[in-house]
């Protein structure tokens, strides 16, 4: 009996094996053929636009196209081929997934009370209706989606432009009718979709994440917006907590070809879903969203306590003419997320000016000044600040470090709430008021005389965005013209803490305003600004005809920047969104983590190699951090700086406060774990802080391998046993060097 | 030729493909739950992720060539895990690793006859590798050795404890060390049927005492004033199911239970005699989350827990398959850990049912992933568990090391200030004790050591204590002289007493209540409303002093939720009610008190109330919690004296009997309530008209 079921086992393994066999084999085959770059032309489509890179061939009735890389002899698709070899996918999907389009929409009646959405695919309503307009225009062509039956018509152009394919939804022209109204629409949904195994989406989420092909997760879709979920909708619950994208990139390699995608115009109103096969799909994509109009939802609570939504379409739209998705078709012997990261470097460095910044400090402190507090005199309440740490509280800190042997050169701090209301707004940031209870003027200057004698850069944060308080005139409003207010969770259930004050985003119009008098008013020794919610945060303003969409809403946010880059400023950033990047001298707090849904395989540092030595970075604090030493690990990875919290006083202050994640910041906690990382990573910093990052690979499970443009190399080990790679011991979660 | 070089190039792409493209993920650090403990008042606080999840193990991961069917249970023998795979009639054993070392399956009789499951949903193997399956659908319990050979079925019991016409629909199964084997059945209430090493029925285990009527009685008053919420988180008065158990290595039995399908399950200890002696503060179950749900996810979203498990150090893992989480508590109820939920990330489940323990890792049956999933533990987590193992050891010194790292990763958690506020307590250094202690707002241990440091504080200073106590005796002396002097120049009366001035006539009343009360009748300048009300402005300034002033150990008051109106209308409100009440009645009652008297003997009356108040709030800030006897009898002192006073002062006044004013008394504290409930019900009528108003306007702005 055993003996059989081995011999079946045995028999089982030959067979996969010979399969693989042939499998691979064809496609070296494909590969030497593809190589004379001859291939042949598909019946039924013509070529309709090439470049040195790429060709595209089109068929003109119908506007489906494929791609050939002329280098590799890669095609690429614009809908899955071999459909008839899918047994897993439900009939309706398939049908789905040949689409170009699909858009989801709303019927007017009656959607104020129900809020449903329902979507259409261009398989379905434009080409088998015969629906579809495909004319030819220089370097390409451009297809009209006439959805009748919805009245919808969208227009898209498809063209190769500097090597480069690019799809654009021409929305200047589209056209809604009156009963039905466009959500959102899929740009190529399932472009160069495929069934096989062995490769990856590349997904922005977090510092980047890869996603195998046919991974069999069962929640097999992600979805999420680009630069964080809309915040100006009625939000007083969520379910766990996830990380944003802070690139709006993605890409597929099938081992020896990939694309990468980025969105080249309308990225602050995107998303970005891929999905991955399983038991029941069998295909493997990556696609951007158009969001172009946000449904807000509201809640009318009847006198007996029973409540019912309300919908409304945002006024709001996407009001940029086009929207327009740039993809690059990769081929190597084995194409990678870092080939993607180059791809997008490039485009920040030729498109919007990304610069290479000096790298500074190794030992970045987050320092929190002073935190608002109620307080009770008899009865009567009132908001007391309470000291974190004061001016002169930071001379000792350093002090401290110093005496321990950190050089002060090699120390950054970012104050955070050193001035007017503290760490949290509680009006609106317009004016630069120091704080009395932290030592006042004198104690300022002097802090700044012993900062800038000891060599330690200092940068002061400004919150220019969020504020517990101010008219609705001032403040980001739901569709409903009310305040989008925004809430503290209980960590225990996920609704709204009432213990602590809601907060909202300022207005585009006050956005500008507060910045340009918060210039005029900041002390004159300081010459490194934080602004941090600017580089970070993104949202509407829905108020009924004097709002913004989000789109606009980052431009004023860039023109922000603009100004204080302007007037000389170093402008420092936190997780810095990607239009915000061009604009800052640094980035703390880079994202080290991602969302970890379950159709994720990998985690990448994405955002590190991308910007790598280009701006100076520290990753997320060592405080969140749950075993030890990560951050450092992360650190030595992507040759970043760390970062720690910090305050002065005891630590259990923060209890019960928004700030209560400030838990273990007392600088006395965790200077000798200060010391120790400074002891292990100095050296190591110093030679590969400027360097660009050229190549990152996990060399097996949990050892990473990362190659500096200056030839060092740095071996992570993130497992708990040494381990040899590449002739070289790595300790346990320690890190090596060439 | 050509095709070996092919194969060559093939053969080497499969290896680049292999290690380039494997399902490896670096540790993904990164939980998506947040962690959290709660606080003395019971709010959930933010804390470092506790576990994270480590992978999760499906049938091929074991090595299985079929994917498991409903699968309803674990059991880890301390070699072995068994996963109950109960659509597919068998039981897979794995081993440590949670590789498939063996598959029970046709498990089949000496006759020949094959046993298939129908919906079985529980399973225990005993110290010899007997295995024991809870058949529910089948209406049995099979025992079978590890060789599938079915030796023993078990059917229901003949027994008149619970009537003959009862379902043996077995459900989880336990076997003790001394071969008792413990069976629940979800339609019996009763407790666990316990069968012997015969197969044997002897007797029902952990059946749920009865309450007393009296308490059952006094529960349904308590239950009208209650929230739905903390109802529902009472601890059941009705018999409870044993929804599972599972049993330590002492022999002890923990065990959920439930009463009824809107109540919360809890957590019961209970000895060899079926004795629950669970550590639980007052009624309320202090297991699983403290805090509900507002709003949305109002329905079937409490704590509900299915599976207990307890690790190889005592440690107790809960699963609440109400918002699919596990909690991990000490012996003694403190949240170690908790983690999961409902979700699609990593760490996050679709269909928990049963969790087991290997060491510190957990592992969650998850029947919707169709696999295990296996948890570890974070280095904060480790940590923290080794620290909670030696709290109780006799090595001070290293239990401050241990919390002082713990602290590193946590200063919200109380448990690194608990900790440490012991550890000092043994060394004896009482000041940094009680310092912890009160960052980890643990009262009774910081009055004990409290004191021990007023023990030591007094032997040292006793000289200085004296030399004060002294000085303030003396003062207190030469202040009541030089007022006395002061009044009798005002006077210009050699032999002044507190008798003449209206000012200080109070002094008398307090000890002359019938000769003082009495004289308001004749001399019409003794009853003042400035003096009362001065005396009630006192009261009101005692209260609030009483709100904060009291000492550390004694004071629930969270200064955040001080509202200056309960103040007010504790004293002020509660006195005007008072005394228009009486007024009100004793009109219709032939009284013959005048309001200006009323008022007058209400408040003089109040002065050793008001007293006792001060003393008691100065006193509470040097005692220690077993002396707050001291404060009882101060308070009690008071309000006899004064409520003394207030009668003979109404009798007085109103010429009644003793008897008539102890009546009217009564009806004027109905009086009081009458117009407060009038004033009430004004309130709610003018909101309710203000709200409907709102509504409407909000209608019309947002349709």
């Amino acid at each position: 009996m055993q003996g059989i079921k081995k011999q079946m086992r045995c028999l089982f393994c030959l067979l996969v094996a010979v399969a693989l066999l042939v499998t691979s084999a064809s496609v070296v085959t494909f590969a030497d053929k593809a190589d004379a770059s001859t291939a042949e032309v598909d019946e039924g489509f013509s070529l309709v636009a090439e470049s040195d890179e790429i060709a595209m061939y089109a068929e003109m009735e119908n506007g489906h196209f494929y791609l050939l890389n002329k280098a590799s002899g890669d095609k690429w698709y614009s809908i899955p081929q071999n459909m008839e070899q899918d047994t897993i996918t439900k009939r309706k999907e398939r049908v789905t997934y040949q689409s170009e389009l699909i858009i989801d929409y709303v019927m007017m009646d009656g959607f104020a009370s129900g809020g449903l959405v329902y979507n259409a695919n261009s398989n379905a309503e434009c080409v088998i209706m015969g629906e579809v307009n495909v004319e030819e225009i220089k370097n390409g062509i451009r297809v009209e989606y006439v959805f009748s039956a919805l009245e919808f018509t969208i227009p898209v152009e498809y063209t190769v432009t500097d090597g480069k394919f690019k799809a654009s939804i021409d929305t200047k022209n589209i056209k809604e009718g009156k009963d039905c109204k466009l959500i959102r629409i899929y740009l190529l949904p399932t472009f160069g979709a495929t069934m096989d195994d062995g490769g990856y989406i590349f997904i922005p989420d977090g510092s980047g994440v890869l996603a195998n092909f046919n991974n069999g997760a069962a929640s097999n879709v992600y979805k999420a917006s680009v630069y964080g979920e809309e915040t100006s909708n009625k939000k007083d619950v969520k379910y766990s907590n996830t990380e944003n994208i802070r690139m709006p990139v993605f890409g597929v390699s099938k081992g020896t070809s990939g694309y990468v995608a980025y969105i080249e115009q309308g990225d602050t109103s995107a998303s970005i879903r891929a999905a991955v096969g399983n038991a029941t799909n069998a295909w493997n994509f990556a696609h951007s969203i158009l969001e172009y109009a946000y449904i807000c939802e509201d809640e009318l609570v009847s006198q007996s306590s029973t409540s019912s939504s309300i919908f409304r379409i945002a006024e709001q739209k996407y009001n940029y003419d086009n929207f327009t998705v740039a993809y690059t078709l990769l081929a190597d012997e084995s194409v990678t997320y870092v080939d993607m990261a180059d791809v997008y470097r490039d485009y920040l460095i030729e498109e919007k000016g990304l610069k290479k910044t000096a790298a500074t400090e190794m030992i970045n402190l987050d320092v929190y000044g002073a935190v608002e507090t109620q307080a009770n005199f008899l009865g009567i309440k009132y908001e007391k600040l309470e000291k974190l740490t004061a001016y002169e509280d930071v001379e000792t800190i350093i002090e401290a470090l110093e005496e321990q042997g950190i050089a002060t050169e090699d120390i950054g701090i970012r104050y955070i709430g050193w001035q007017n209301d503290g760490i949290f707004n509680l009006k609106q940031l317009s004016k630069s008021k120091l704080l009395g209870v932290l030592g006042g003027k004198k104690d300022f200057r002097a802090m700044q005389k012993f900062l800038e004698e000891k060599g330690v850069t200092a940068v002061f944060d400004a919150d220019l965005v969020l504020t517990r308080s101010g008219s609705i005139e001032k403040v980001a409003t739901t569709a409903f013209n009310k305040k989008a207010w925004q809430y503290q969770y209980l960590p225990s259930v996920y609704v709204s803490k009432l213990t602590v004050d809601p907060w909202v985003m300022v207005n585009q119009k006050y956005l500008v305003k507060n910045s340009n008098s918060y210039l005029k008013s900041i002390d004159k020794t300081i010459e490194n600004i934080g602004l941090s919610t600017v580089t970070n945060t993104l949202y509407s303003n829905f108020r009924q005809k004097k709002g913004a969409y989000r789109t606009d809403m980052a431009e004023t946010m860039v023109s922000v920047l603009k100004k204080y880059n302007d007037k000389k400023y170093n402008v420092i950033g936190d997780s810095a969104n990607a239009y915000a990047v061009p604009y800052v001298s640094k980035i703390n707090n880079a994202p080290t983590k991602n969302s970890a849904y379950k159709m994720f395989d990998k985690e990448v540092p994405f955002y590190q190699i991308v910007l790598k030595g280009y701006v100076p970075m520290s990753g997320g604090t060592v405080q969140s951090e749950i075993n030890r030493d990560t951050e450092l690990l992360k650190a030595a990875e992507t040759g970043t700086g760390l970062l720690f919290n910090c305050i002065y006083e005891d630590a259990t202050l923060v209890r019960g406060l928004r700030e209560e994640n400030l838990y273990s910041s007392t600088y006395t906690i965790w200077l000798d774990k200060a010391v120790k990382y400074y002891e292990q990573y100095a050296k190591l910093f110093a030679q590969i802080k400027d360097a660009a990052i050229v190549d990152h690979v996990e060399l097996q499970d949990n050892v990473t391998k990362t190659t500096y443009e200056n030839g060092k190399v740095v071996y992570v080990n993130y497992s708990k046993q040494d381990v040899t790679v590449e002739d070289v011991t790595v300790k346990a979660r320690a890190f090596a060097t060439n | 030729m050509r095709t070996l070089k092919k194969l060559f190039v093939a053969v080497l792409c499969i290896c680049m493909f292999a290690s380039v493209f494997t399902v490896s993920a670096k540790d993904v650090e990164y939980a998506p739950y947040s962690g959290y403990e709660y606080n003395a008042d019971n709010e959930s606080v933010a804390a470092p992720a506790t576990y994270i999840f480590d992978t999760l193990i499906t049938y091929e991961d074991m090595g299985l060539e079929t994917p498991l069917a409903n699968p309803t249970d674990i059991y880890w023998s301390g070699e072995t895990l068994y996963i109950l795979d109960a659509d597919n009639s068998r039981i897979v054993c794995l081993d440590e690793n949670l590789k498939a070392k063996g598959i029970l399956e046709n498990l089949t009789d000496a006759s020949g006859e094959v046993y298939n499951f129908k919906g079985a949903k529980g399973l225990a193997v005993n110290s010899e590798g007997e295995i024991y399956i809870a058949d529910t659908g089948n209406l049995r319990v099979i025992v079978t050795d590890d060789s599938c050979v079915v030796k023993k079925v078990i059917e229901k019991p003949n027994t008149t404890l619970v009537g003959y016409d009862y379902t043996f629909d077995v459900s989880k199964i336990l076997v003790s060390t001394q071969g008792n084997i413990y069976v629940t059945a979800g339609s019996v209430n009763n407790g666990a049927f316990v069968f012997d090493e015969n197969y044997e029925f002897s007797y029902f285990f952990g059946r749920s005492t009865v309450q007393r009527t009296a308490d059952v009685f006094l529960n349904y008053i308590r239950k009208q004033f209650m929230t739905r919420e903390q109802i529902q988180k009472l601890q059941n008065y009705s018999p409870a199911t044993i929804l599972n158990f599972d049993i330590d290595e002492e022999g002890f039995v923990y065990t959920v239970t439930k009463s009824g399908a809107n109540t919360a399950a809890t957590l019961n200890k209970l000895n060899f005699s079926g004795q629950n002696i669970i550590k639980s503060e007052g009624i309320i179950s202090t297991y699983g989350d403290l805090e509900g749900v507002r709003g949305i996810l109002t329905n079937n979203h409490f704590t509900s827990f299915s599976d207990v498990d307890i690790d190889n150090q005592d440690f107790v893992h809960l699963l609440d398959e109400g918002r699919g989480k596990i909690f991990q508590y000490t012996q003694n109820g403190q949240l170690v850990s908790v983690f999961g939920g409902y979700g699609t990330q990593r760490g996050m489940f679709s269909k928990p049912i049963a969790i087991e323990t290997i060491g510190s890792r957990v592992l969650v049956l998850d029947s919707g992933e169709g696999g295990v999933a296996e948890f570890v533990p974070t280095d904060y987590t480790v940590l923290l568990r080794e620290a909670f193992i030696d709290l109780d050891t006799s090595d001070p010194q290293r239990a401050i090391e241990l919390w002082e790292e713990v602290k590193t990763y946590n200063t919200n958690s109380l448990y690194p200030y608990y900790g440490l506020g012991m550890a000092y307590e043994k060394l004896g250094d009482y000041k940094a004790a009680m310092d912890n202690f009160k960052l980890a707002s643990s009262n009774a241990e910081y009055s004990d050591a409290y004191h021990e440091y007023r023990k030591e504080y007094a032997a040292d200073n006793l000289v200085w204590i004296l030399l004060i106590a002294v000085a303030a005796i003396a003062l207190v002396v030469v202040v009541v002289k030089l007022i006395h002097r002061a009044l009798v120049k005002a006077s210009g009366n050699e032999a002044f007493t507190v008798l003449e001035n209206k000012y200080t006539f109070p002094l008398y009343t307090l000890t002359h209540p019938s000769d003082g009360f009495g004289q308001f009748k004749y001399r019409k300048e003794l009853p003042s409303y400035l003096l009362s009300a001065i005396i009630i402005l006192a009261f009101f300034l005692i209260k609030v002093y009483e709100y904060f002033g009291t000492g550390y150990i004694f004071n629930t008051n969270e200064p955040e939720d001080y509202s200056i109106l309960s103040t007010f209308i504790g004293s002020i409100a509660i006195y005007i009610l008072f005394v228009v009440g009486n007024w009100a009645v004793c009109s219709l009652m032939d009284g013959n008190g005048k309001m200006k008297e009323i008022a007058s003997v209400t408040a003089y009356s109040l002065i050793p109330y008001i007293v006792s108040l001060l003393v008691n709030t100065v006193l509470s800030n040097f005692l220690s919690l077993d002396e707050g006897m001291m404060l009882n009898i101060v308070t009690i002192i008071g309000v006899v004296w004064a409520g003394m006073l207030l009668i003979v002062g109404l009798s007085q006044i109103h010429q009644y009997y003793i008897g008539k004013t102890v009546w009217t008394t009564i009806l004027s504290v109905f009086a009081m309530i009458i117009i407060a409930v009038l004033v009430f019900l004004l309130f709610s009528l003018v909101q309710q008209v203000l709200y409907f108003g709102n509504s409407i306007i909000e209608e019309l702005r947002l349709r």
